[in-house]
């Protein structure tokens, strides 16, 4: 009998598997997702993997998924009929939201709709002041008739938040005990149980969100489950976390918010374990699709995580236009630039890139199903990045006539270029639109951005790694093997873990400790619990941090605390760590200012999962013979020119090639522009290299 | 002269962008101030020798980003070019000049790029405090609101102005705040300044010039050419504000001739004696802003999109402020202004203009002492809603045409003692019509105070309703009570006791078209959700 450790991540397109055997060779899979129900294609995808490799349901240790199904039903608002119940007075705080428009300049902007519309938003006598005392008691009798009635009108689940609930949650507990006698079949989420965090709006959008989509998860889950077991799994079966952790099927469908990007997660966690392993201290995870491209910072093997996040951004990803929910994710920012992204020639004469796009249908010009529009993909064709007979490995061919006459009609002609200086501005042009994206998310974390070797996943990633490098001054790309089921391998990387918050407000010098210690405690005992119930109670690691600032500001900054007994002694190694952190963040502290505490974070996480990756094949060699030729255009040469094409897996470890090449495999194409050096490393990963020739004559 | 294909010029104004983005990203999570994380109350830009803003930071606030654009030549008239040095900060807070208020502080940096003078960055930022009253209408002259900073160098060759921050140290409240604010915006401005060198750098350009000019060149013929969309003529509007101690009436002739606009202000009241005061620069910043939104919303802003556009008001009146008028509060006329130009606008686009709305921001303030006996001051801001558009409803409780943003009610109780026992939508506040104006708030609050507390009222809209548009309805006029009575003034400092409950009924915005023609779906929607009762 072996173990093995599967990853399964649905995405919208295609489901991936990954497979790691007890000797850590991996097996790669990947079937298409299927409607109405994703969980047909995990299971029937697993039933024929094991089958392919000739293992049984009692040979998985543990099972790891990520999955786009809670995300997709908020953004398509397919979840369960919800109301909520909130304090008299504040019936509305899902629709006052911040009070402000998230694009000034358009005055027919709109908010995204509430999760719970107004007719479904009751409020009922109780109010808990800010220092957790009760002002005014819960009306009992009016909760236990509104229950009545919500089950009379068909609610099928709740969502309870009480102004202060993160101070003193008992109101809020209550109601759940009284919907418990009244109506023991609605799904009931407390707001200080799912995300008890000062601020009402965003702590009452994250319960909200939380019972939406709860029904639905259960359901889900239940299913995969109850499936897999029937037919002989006795392992572990746990939910990827969008922050990183992972957790329990119980926990999943107690928290379904706290798997929101389960999926996207995975490739910055298979970024930060290749960090790990290459002794990489920073990473800039980039993953260009279809129609968005996605990147994340990872420093020392850790992603960076926040905890504020918003579903469904408004076509132009701008922030405000979606719904908050304040749950612990991986930080990434995304951006409409993907291989669909559409060029076009602006008002100014200038040529734009996305962020709309042709998506699958009718696609770009290229596809030749009746899209008229130069997108992306069409560029790289006829700059000869892409092989027009081996796109999804040739499953789709490519009409380079198509592409070049878009270009040429839609750019070309209104610019006074020719067609292929223009297919390279479109190419050029995504890539600064990508890079600055990133630059200014690294200005935001403090970061900077030319410390970030890229690790590139996606489609279209490898096609663009290597320019958006260069335009970011960053001289080191990784590729990893299997990179089109990263997320996948990237769960199989990802230790239980869960993250807590309490909201507890006060000025450093003068802070309730006794009051922290039992937040703190508290927090951590649930975790451990929680650990426990999934059978870790060894190597079992805690970290404590806080948001503060500086008092007047408003933005806080996470600060990691001491473990142990902290108390009014603490203060001046909390005030030094505080210190640091802001310094690391901003260049420069204030020694003579007050602090403030907002928000108490601890994290419990279980050990990291052992993995010891193997190829299965250790052929080393440094030949590299190309499969063929082709004509591809260099910005260095402003010309096209012969250029050796390879396919991956006949690259062994140990080659290298001096660009300009191209590397070819089944998922995605990598360019590698002249003045670059590839290689393979022992795993099969390829390293893509700047020469140093760049010359800082000032 | 260099010449420059559409794709690198698109290229490098991405990277003005890009670095300009950066700037005040840097800033806005170095500052202090509430008000500018918050409300974005700030800008950042990049200018050329003569002064031309050539491209702007995307985050800011209309009043912000335009007014600082149009007011940085008036450095160089005081400082001349000859006399800059690498490693030189000028500074200046003129509040006729630049933004319109001592509390907006403008740091402008020269750039050097191989030993030659090639440009500036300039920031205005929201600082804590200036001195004097504060943000407050009550002011009767400039000289009672605080620090004034002339024209002058912050930083001399790398060194600090030690007299200057000692005086400011002595005259500001929050001196540890104010100071780390304008470091976080020479900081910024060194990072972008960095980002700068590296872009020339990279593409062997020797400045900024000749690019500045291309785009400055093709914003002003892409905004003359929306201009141009419009017919000629001239289109009129009035709109009324209580003002502080009479109503102010704010009137204004919009000038279409060819590709250009002119907004003339003549008939508007005079200057307040109170600190309600707009300067001309922030008018036209607002002008700008309205413009643009309405013609041309995807046209980035620089000197060259600027350049078709212009107003005058006479001197003295309320939207021409000139030395020593008061002018702490000007937003609330400020924000006034451009849905004046909006209603005269309406005229010639009638698809793309909204109904008036609450405008003006309830920027809801007390002070006294907390039940500890410790004094406290504390300022949120609350918005009203926002007119009915052509084709769609208002937006509720959402602000217009600023940007701030309001403060979550948790906040506020654990920052203040405020004690808040309402916050909700008010139902019926939006005017009714085809669409709907968005509905006002209702606030009712106290303080948890032993002694008498004070609260300068800054509101409006208390005795002129949102007007609504084609035929739609006008949106609920502001009410002010205390303790059920209704209180008369809306820019008043009253004087009230601990156990005082103050509620306050936020305009909604005007409707749009005639309610007879709106889809029944949509009435029944309103009722079913008691936006209408």
């Amino acid at each position: 009998m072996t173990s093995i450790h599967v990853g399964i991540d649905i995405g919208g397109t295609f489901t991936d598997f990954v497979f790691l055997d007890e000797e850590g060779k991996r097996y790669f899979g990947k079937t298409l997702t299927t409607y109405p129900n994703p969980s047909d294609g995990f299971l029937n995808g697993l039933e024929d993997h094991l089958q392919k490799y000739g293992w049984r349901y009692d040979d998985i240790a543990t099972i790891i998924h990520g999955t786009t199904l809670v995300v997709n039903a908020l953004i398509e608002r397919k979840g369960a009929k919800t109301a909520l119940i909130t304090t008299e007075g504040f019936r509305d705080q899902l629709e006052i939201a911040t009070e402000s428009r998230y694009d000034l300049y358009d005055l027919f902007v709109d908010h995204p709709s509430p999760l719970v519309p107004r007719h479904l938003r009751y409020t009922v006598k109780e109010r808990i002041l800010n220092d957790g005392t009760v002002l005014e008691p819960l009306d009992e009798t009016a909760v236990k008739e509104r229950f009545e009635k919500l089950r009379a009108e068909g609610v099928e689940a709740v969502a309870v938040c009480f102004l202060h609930s993160y101070r003193n949650g008992a109101h809020e507990a209550r109601v759940r005990e009284i919907a418990k006698e009244v109506a023991p079949d609605l799904y009931v989420s407390l707001s200080s149980e799912v995300s008890p965090e000062i601020r009402e709006y965003q702590r009452t959008s994250t319960t909200a969100a939380n019972v939406f989509v709860q029904p639905l998860v259960q359901r889900y889950l239940g299913k995969l489950e109850n499936t897999m077991k029937e037919r002989g799994f006795k392992g572990n079966f746990l939910m990827m976390l969008s922050g990183g952790g992972t957790c329990t099927i119980e926990t999943a469908v107690r928290f379904p918010i706290r798997i929101l990007e389960s999926g996207p997660v995975g490739g910055t966690m298979a970024g930060a374990y290749y960090s790990e392993n290459s002794k990489l201290n920073h990473l800039l995870v980039f993953d260009m699709g279809g129609t968005t491209a996605k990147a994340s910072l990872v420093d020392h093997g850790k992603p960076l995580t926040t905890n504020e996040f918003e579903v469904g951004r408004a076509e132009r990803f701008m922030k405000g236009s979606g719904v908050p929910v304040k749950v612990p994710v991986v930080e990434m920012i995304e951006i409409g630039a993907g291989g669909g992204s559409i060029a076009y020639v602006n008002q100014l004469g200038l040529l734009k890139v996305g962020p709309a796009s042709a998506s699958s249908d009718p696609g770009p010009a290229c596809y030749d199903r009746g899209g008229r529009q130069p997108t992306v993909t069409d560029a790289d064709l006829v700059l000869g990045y892409l092989n027009p007979d081996y796109f999804l490995g040739g499953e789709m061919k490519l009409s380079k006539t198509r592409a070049y006459e878009s270009i040429e009609a839609e750019i070309a002609k209104p610019l006074g270029l020719d067609v292929v200086e223009a297919a390279w501005g479109i190419h050029e042009v995504v890539n600064e639109n990508m890079a600055g994206a990133a630059r200014i998310h690294a200005v935001e974390k403090g970061k900077d951005i030319r410390d970030y070797p890229l690790f590139a996943s996606g489609g279209a990633g490898p096609v663009h790694v290597g320019h958006v490098a260069e335009i970011l001054n960053v001289p080191t790309v990784m590729l990893p093997m299997g990179a089109g089921v990263n997320s996948a391998f990237g769960f199989l990387t990802s230790p239980l873990a869960f993250d807590f918050v309490r909201s507890f407000f006060g000025k450093l010098e003068t802070l309730d400790w006794n009051y922290v210690m039992e937040l703190l405690e508290d927090m951590e005992q649930e975790g451990k619990a929680l650990l426990a119930q999934a059978g870790v109670t060894e190597g079992v690691e805690i970290l404590r941090r806080a948001e503060m600032k500086y008092a007047g500001q408003t933005h806080e900054i996470t600060v990691p605390l001491p473990n142990g007994a902290l108390t009014s002694k603490s203060v001046p190694e909390v005030t030094e760590n505080f210190k640091e952190a802001y310094a690391k963040l901003y260049a420069e502290a204030h020694d003579d200012m007050a602090i403030e505490t907002l928000n108490w974070r601890v994290i419990v996480r279980g050990p990291k999962p052992a993995l010891s990756v193997q190829v299965s094949e250790q052929r080393i060699s440094k030949e590299a013979v190309p499969k063929a030729h082709r004509d591809v255009y260099f910005r260095t040469y402003k010309e096209y020119c012969q250029t050796p094409v390879y396919e991956r897996q006949d690259l062994l470890p140990g080659a290298e090639i001096h660009g300009p090449a191209i590397v070819e495999e089944r998922e995605s194409t990598l360019v590698v522009a002249p003045g670059f050096i590839l290689h393979v490393d022992h795993l099969w990963n390829l390293w893509m290299i700047k020469k140093e020739d760049r010359h800082d004559n000032v | 002269m260099t010449t420059f294909d559409p794709i690198q010029l698109e290229v490098l104004w991405n990277r003005f962008g890009t670095l300009l983005e950066e700037q005040a990203t840097t800033l806005i999570r170095t500052s202090f101030t509430s008000i500018l994380s918050d409300a974005n109350d700030l800008s950042a830009g990049l200018f050329n020798k003569k002064g031309d803003m050539i491209a702007q930071a995307r985050t800011g606030t209309p009043g912000h980003i335009n007014s600082m654009a149009t007011g940085v030549r008036y450095f160089l008239e005081n400082i001349p070019v000859e006399t800059l040095r690498a490693g030189d900060v000028l500074i200046g807070n003129n509040p006729y000049e630049i933004s319109g208020h001592l509390l907006d502080i403008t740091i402008v940096t020269p750039v050097f790029y191989q030993g030659n003078f090639i440009g500036y960055f300039a920031s205005t930022c929201h600082v804590t405090d200036v001195g004097g009253r504060g943000f407050s209408p009550e002011g009767e002259s400039i000289y009672e609101e605080g620090l004034h900073i002339p024209y002058m160098k912050f930083y001399s060759e790398g060194m600090i102005d030690q007299t200057l921050v000692a005086l400011i140290r002595a005259n500001v409240r929050a001196p540890d705040q104010v100071l780390g604010d304008l470091r976080a915006q020479v900081t910024a401005q060194e990072v972008a300044i960095a980002r700068l060198r590296e872009t020339l750098e990279e593409f062997g350009l020797l400045d900024i010039e000749a690019v500045g000019e291309e785009i400055m060149r093709l914003s002003e013929a892409a905004m003359r050419r929306a201009i141009e969309g419009l017919p000629d003529g001239t289109y009129e509007n009035e709109l009324y504000s209580d003002g502080s101690e009479k109503p102010v009436r704010l009137q204004c002739a919009l000038t279409v001739s060819g590709d250009e606009v002119h907004v003339d202000f003549s008939g508007t009241s005079e200057g307040s004696t109170k600190a309600i005061n707009v300067c001309l620069n922030y008018t036209l910043a607002y002008v700008n802003y309205v413009l643009k939104a309405t013609i041309a919303p995807d046209l980035p802003s620089n000197e060259g999109s600027f350049r078709p556009v212009s107003v005058s008001a006479p001197e003295r009146c309320v939207l021409n402020a000139v030395h020593p008028m008061p002018t702490a509060a000007r937003h609330i006329i400020g924000h006034f202004a451009p849905v004046c130009v909006l209603g005269a606008l309406s005229h010639v686009l009638p698809e793309k203009i909204p109904a008036e709305g609450a405008a003006a921001i309830f920027a809801l303030q007390v002070h006294g002492d907390d039940a500890a006996g410790n004094p406290f001051s504390y300022v949120t801001f609350n918005a009203g809603g926002t007119g009915a558009r052509p084709g769609k409803d208002g937006l509720s409780a959402t602000t217009f045409p600023s940007g701030v943003k309001g403060t979550p009610v948790e906040i506020i109780e654990n920052m203040s003692p405020l004690l808040v026992y309402q916050k909700e939508l008010r139902p019926n506040s939006g005017g009714e019509g085809k669409f709907r104006g968005g509905l006002g708030q209702t606030i009712r609050f106290g303080v948890r105070t032993k002694r008498p507390f004070s609260l300068p009222l800054m509101f409006d809209r208390m005795q002129y309703a949102p007007k609504g548009l084609e035929g739609g309805g006008d949106g609920a006029k502001a009410e002010v009570s205390i303790n059920g009575v209704a209180a008369e003034e809306s820019k008043k400092l009253y004087t009230l006791s601990p156990e005082d409950v103050v509620t306050l009924l936020l305009p909604g915005g005007g409707g749009f078209g005639n309610i007879t023609e709106r889809k029944a779906e949509a009435k029944e929607n309103d009722v079913l959700n008691g936006y209408v009762t």
